[in-house]
């Protein structure tokens, strides 16, 4: 039997409003709202009534902005490194100083495992891409591997491989079996079921303290070390391809996801510098905000943000093109940060920090969580649609960039502005004394990089 | 040794310095016999070998054999020339190997090679990255996933799906009916669908083919057909339309009722649709054409009623049979207003048959009948159906009432007008214009109370012309004009009330009679008074503006200011807002604001002033009022210059820069752009659903990047890369396509030739 089902669609007889008017056709049990006259002549107060709306809507993201989700604490000793899943989003890895490590249920908020990896401090964990082994490394010359899946009551783990050098870092690609070390002046790449390295990079005698694979390129990789270098290298045959020397060391790197040659680093300069693997002579550009050394820099999934965490106790959100951050993260419990990550789903970022916890914020301090409906959706969507078309208005931008920091950041902000300042002024006035020509221009980005080697 | 050298020297000349260096070096190469820097030796039987050591410069040349001495005992023999050319063509083409780089040289040199070909592969991404970059919207993650395989149609075998328990009810299921609980597969039945012989296939596509060829003559046809021009044929292929319809209606009718039913919905649809549309209406352009020619041709008159008629058929509101009585009543009570109304006409034109003697009377008086036939018609038909009721006796007396009293006011009327025009002393027009003037008040009084502007008008310009024409006394052209006017006002009221009379109900109707009593008292009262005073009720000429409208360069759309070469219309819209700001004096409000405005910009003087300062204050003691003492504590400001010039006019020009709107305002050209009208169209352009249609402002809203709460986001692969096409060889195809159907030609004359000669034997 075949039922007939009437259905209409809801926005030829629904209000949207109590106010709207109804009509019905005469004679018939149709009704349907009134069609707008769209006439921009009929509209005159339109351009007026639009800007009074994005100033209410950049308002309201500042009532609704919330970004701090909660805490996990559990760790006895400052957190040196965390450690995301590859695709699960609730699981996460913590590695501490007292060589600890934590598995963290994100959703429930609790810490499923902890495990004594190392003596000394943890240096880095890496999740081997399938998600079922992690690999650690830490501050007694040993590469432990774990299993992530099960969890028995004496916590051993799967493989140790003792190593004659100290390692700071470690990563893993993201398709092949291998993974690679970093420390004493070499790198050396590693097999999962090998115990000796595969291969061994050496490009001066400093150490190296972080080293990233490329996620799109893959067997790209790039390590900052302690000369103030970013070296980078190609894991397939040439080994090191080239190398940049900064004014001051870089602390980490992180490579965009969505773009295969841009990566940043984390400077002690206070700074971040997004560079272009083909052209790092220059950084393509130049992120300032913070006031003090940044510790950390991950990229957003989408590769269009990436989040710092810095010496000065704060979290900047910085967009991937602009020279300045569009968020500020802090709380008066948060000490020295000391590493962050950007959740894969784009919607969270992860902190761990000196004082022994794990922050949770949102990656944007005012979305709404759950489950919304067509309308709001939509509200929310115009709200910022408007934002963005009036953001240059100076009211609008104003109230969209206010933000309330620490007394100490607010007043190491204002010093570092008059240090610029002065050399600014200090180098205009060499300039104008001086014969024409001598003193030359350099920019922003060109001051920081000392020299390129090959 | 330069020290020494130093002190010694005695000689200026360089080339003696020159020449005692070169000396002393012999001397001290000579003190030492022994080499300090071993020269490279080759050592043959050690392990190590490496490039390093094979160095030419540790051999001496002088007791080493070489290959020429060698052959040179084979040379002697006349059969070895052969080997010896061979041999010395070896030895001249051989060149020895350059010594290897040094270690860090050569690795420099692989890391550049190396750092070049990175940097090439990386270019592969350029293309992508610049799309992401500059899309207007992006969704992560960027490629969509596999829809997840369910486990009954993947291919694994059924063993392998491992075991299940069953359910209590899926027991119960398999004690019934097994295979309700497993269904069939269906992949049989697909894999028989598919097998088709191929003269199966080649019919079905033949089939198609010519389905689709037939599709697209129509297609072509029915394009042509719209194309032509020619009213004429339009309109016979719509009859003809029209009638096939009622006889395929008809049809149905005694074949299928139920369908005959739905196309009676879709003709009563067609209807109500046309009831919308005012196209049958004597509006339009042809009718009006029509119009004018309708005095002179009967033809057209005819052709006038018979489009009025199709209106009216059209625009009828179908009657239920099983309609309430009241219903019924109403019907009765209109055609009795209908006849009322003819009967008021009649009198009208007799009224107007007795003052004057006018030729185009009788034609009006022609189509009067003409309307009156169809009336009748209509109404018998009406009659037919529905008997007088009581009701009927009970409003007669009320419309009777009513009629009377127009009938008055028009008199009234007249004579007012009779009075007017003797002024002009000319009798013959006033007359007419009596006449012209009393029915259409009297038309007036029947229609709508919103067309009484109208005829105020059109009787002010009776006016006007009349005064031009007392002078020549042309009066026939005022004869036809006047008797046009009335023919075409007297069908707009039968049309227009017939709309009505159909449609609204009893209660409405004696409120729309009394309003048109109202109104129709009301111009008489107009008409009463004098010509200049009839402008009062609006704002006072002198004062209203009347200056040209200046219109500010915006690029804004402006409805407003884009009829302005039209005059009439200007005229129009100047009277709707004079007649709008008919109470508010807006002249004297403008004075006054401007005014206030002017005092509010010119500064004050600051009284400084205090109680009790310089005498004595307190409750009970009086201010002393000496002018003189005050007067020093106020500080006078200087005046300031008289407002500009261009501030003088009608205009409130703020000289000063408002401060609360000062700080919402955009100071610079934000980045993108370079022009300010680029920036302020983007600005102008809305988005919000107010002002947009819904569909436009969804599209405008979109955010640049879409992204899902718990959808794991992938970096960037390499399938996201498009894969180069090769290159296809078009013009090659269509050469061999070209050779097949000559192929193709030449078979099939070879097939006919078969044929023939077939025949022929």
């Amino acid at each position: 039997m075949k039922v007939k089902v009437l259905s209409r669609n809801p926005d030829e007889y629904l209000r949207e409003t109590k106010r709207d008017i109804h009509k019905t056709i005469i004679g018939y049990l149709l009704s349907f709202t009134v069609p707008r006259n769209f006439d921009p002549s009929l509209h005159p107060f339109q351009a007026a009534r639009e800007y009074t709306k994005a100033l209410n809507a950049v308002k309201l993201e500042k009532v609704f902005a919330k970004p701090f989700i909660g805490n996990l604490e559990g760790h006895k000793d400052a957190i040196s490194c965390i450690c995301k899943h590859p695709s699960q989003l609730s699981t996460i890895l913590s590695g501490a100083y007292d060589g600890e490590v934590r598995t963290w249920s994100l959703s429930l908020g609790t810490c499923t495992r902890t495990l004594f990896a190392h003596d000394g401090m943890v240096r880095g964990i890496a999740y081997v891409p399938d998600g079922k082994h992690f690999i650690t490394v830490g501050d007694d010359k040993t590469i432990k591997t774990w299993d992530a899946v099960s969890a028995g009551e004496d916590e051993e783990p799967v493989n140790t491989i003792v190593n004659k050098t100290i390692i700071t870092g470690i990563t893993h690609h993201r398709a092949n079996p291998t993974f690679v070390t970093c420390g004493e002046g070499i790198c050396q790449m590693w097999e999962d079921t090998r115990n000796e390295p595969l291969r061994t990079f050496k490009w001066g005698v400093d150490s190296l303290l972080d080293i990233k694979f490329n996620p799109v390129q893959k067997d790209l990789l790039a390590s900052c070390a302690s000369d103030r270098s970013i070296i980078l290298y190609d894991t397939r045959e040439t080994g090191p391809l080239t190398r940049i020397i900064m004014k001051l060391r870089s602390n980490k790197l992180s490579w965009n996801p969505m773009e295969a040659f841009v990566f940043t680093c984390a400077n002690e300069d206070y700074n971040l510098y997004t560079y272009d693997t083909r052209k790092m002579n220059t950084p393509v550009n130049v992120h300032m905000d913070h006031v003090e050394a940044v510790i950390d820099v991950d990229y957003s999934p989408t590769g269009k943000e990436f989040v710092s965490g810095s010496y000065d106790k704060s979290i900047r959100i910085f967009e991937a093109n602009k020279g300045h951050s569009r968020e500020v993260y802090h709380t008066r419990r948060m000490h020295r940060l000391t590493c962050v990550g950007w959740s894969l789903d784009n919607k969270f970022v992860i902190s761990g920090s000196d004082e022994m916890n794990l922050r949770i914020w949102k990656a944007k301090a005012s979305e709404k969580l759950g489950i919304l409906r067509a309308r709001e959706r939509n509200a929310l969507l115009v709200n910022d649609a408007l934002k963005e078309k009036y953001a240059t208005h100076p009211e609008v931008r104003r109230i969209a960039r206010h933000r309330q920091v620490p007394k100490h950041i607010y007043n190491a902000r204002a010093e570092l502005r008059t240090i610029r300042e002065k050399n600014k002024r200090k180098e205009a006035n060499r300039r104008y004394h001086s014969k024409k020509g001598t003193v030359s221009f350099v920019s922003e980005r060109q001051k920081n990089v000392v020299a390129q080697d090959s | 040794m330069s020290d020494t050298e130093g002190s010694e020297n005695l000689y200026d000349s360089d080339q003696e310095v020159a020449k005692d260096h070169a000396k002393l070096i012999k001397a001290v190469t000579q003190l030492d016999k022994r080499q300090r820097v071993k020269k490279a030796e080759r050592s043959e039987p050690s392990l190590e070998v490496s490039e390093y050591h094979l160095v030419k410069s540790g051999v001496t040349n002088k007791d080493t054999i070489h290959v020429k001495d060698l052959i040179k005992s084979l040379e002697r023999k006349g059969d070895q020339s052969n080997l010896t050319k061979k041999l010395r063509y070896i030895q001249q083409k051989n060149k020895v190997l350059s010594k290897p780089l040094e270690k860090p040289a050569a690795e420099r040199i692989k890391r550049t090679v190396g750092y070049e070909k990175v940097k090439n592969e990386l270019q592969k991404w350029d293309s992508v990255v610049t799309r992401n970059r500059t899309a207007e919207q992006l969704s992560f993650p960027l490629k969509r996933l596999a829809p997840i395989k369910d486990s009954r149609t993947s291919k694994i075998p059924e063993f392998l799906r491992g075991f299940s328990t069953k359910s209590d009810l899926m027991k119960k299921f398999e004690e019934l009916d097994p295979a309700l609980l497993y269904p069939a597969d269906k992949e049989e039945e697909k894999g028989n669908k598919y097998k088709m012989t191929l003269e199966e296939v080649i019919l079905r596509r033949k089939e198609a083919a010519r389905l689709r060829a037939q599709q697209s003559y129509k297609e072509a046809k029915a394009h042509r057909q719209r194309k032509i021009k020619s009213k004429k044929f339009h309109r016979i292929q719509r009859k003809d339309k029209i009638k096939q319809q009622l006889k395929d209606f008809e049809k149905l009718k005694d074949s299928n009722p139920e369908e005959a039913l739905v196309k009676l919905a879709q003709l009563d649809k067609t209807r109500a649709e046309e009831r919308m549309s005012l196209r049958h209406k004597n509006t339009g352009q042809w009718a009006r054409n029509k119009q004018i020619k309708a005095k002179y041709n009967k033809e057209t008159r005819q052709i006038l009623t018979e489009q009025l008629a199709i209106s009216k058929e059209l625009t009828q509101k179908v009657r239920r049979t099983d309609s309430d009585e009241s219903e019924e009543d109403e019907e009765n009570v209109e055609d009795v207003e209908d006849k009322e109304y003819e009967e008021d006409k009649e009198d009208e034109t007799s009224l107007n048959d007795k003052e004057s003697n006018i030729k185009t009377e009788s034609e009006i008086e022609d189509f009067i009948k003409l309307c009156r036939k169809f009336y009748n018609k209509k109404q018998q038909t009406k009659g037919e159906k529905t008997k007088k009721d009581e009701t009927l006796n009970e409003i007669m007396p009320e419309k009777k009432k009513e009629t009377y009293h127009t009938k008055k006011s028009s008199t009234l009327q007249v004579s007012t007008n009779d009075t007017k025009n003797k002024l002009c002393n000319n009798e013959k027009n006033s007359t007419l214009q009596a006449n012209a003037n009393d029915t259409k008040s009297k038309l007036h009084g029947n229609e709508k109370s919103s067309s009484l502007r109208k005829n105020k008008r059109n009787t002010k310009n009776k006016r006007n012309e009349l005064e031009e024409t007392t002078s020549r006394e042309n009066v026939h052209e005022l004869e036809e004009t006047t008797s046009r006017e009335n023919v075409h006002e007297l069908k707009e009221t039968t049309s227009r009330e017939n709309a009505h009379e159909l449609e609204e109900t009893t209660s409405r109707e004696n409120v729309h009679e009394e309003s048109n009593l109202t109104s129709l008292k009301k111009i008489a009262n107009t008409i009463q008074e004098p010509a200049g005073t009839s402008n009062e009720m609006e704002i006072d000429p002198k004062k209203y503006v009347n200056i040209k409208p200046k219109h500010l360069k915006t690029q804004l759309p402006d409805v407003a200011t884009a009829g302005d070469d039209d005059s009439e219309q200007e005229e129009e819209t100047h009277r709707i807002m004079s007649e709008a700001f008919a109470d508010d004096d807006v002249v004297e409000e403008f004075r006054k604001e401007k005014e206030e405005e002017m005092k509010k910009s010119q500064p004050q003087n600051i009284d400084l002033s205090l109680p009790g300062w310089g005498s004595w204050g307190g409750p009970n003691i009086k201010k002393s009022k000496a002018a003189r003492k005050k007067s020093r504590f106020i500080l006078n400001v200087p005046k300031q210059m008289p407002r500009k010039p261009e501030n003088q006019g009608n205009v409130i020009v703020f000289e000063h820069e408002n401060e609360k709107l000062k700080k919402h305002l955009v100071k610079e050209l934000p980045y993108p752009f370079t022009r300010v009208k680029d920036f302020e169209a983007t600005i102008r352009a809305p988005i919000s659903r107010t002002f947009v249609p819904m569909n436009a402002h969804v599209r405008l809203i979109q955010p640049a990047v879409k992204t899902k709460l718990g959808q794991v986001i992938e970096p960037m692969d390499e399938n996201e890369l498009v894969k180069e096409q090769p290159m296809v060889k078009k013009p090659l195809k269509r050469i061999k396509m070209k050779n097949d159907k000559k192929n193709n030609i030449v078979k099939n004359h070879n097939k006919k030739r078969c044929k023939q000669d077939a025949q022929n034997t």
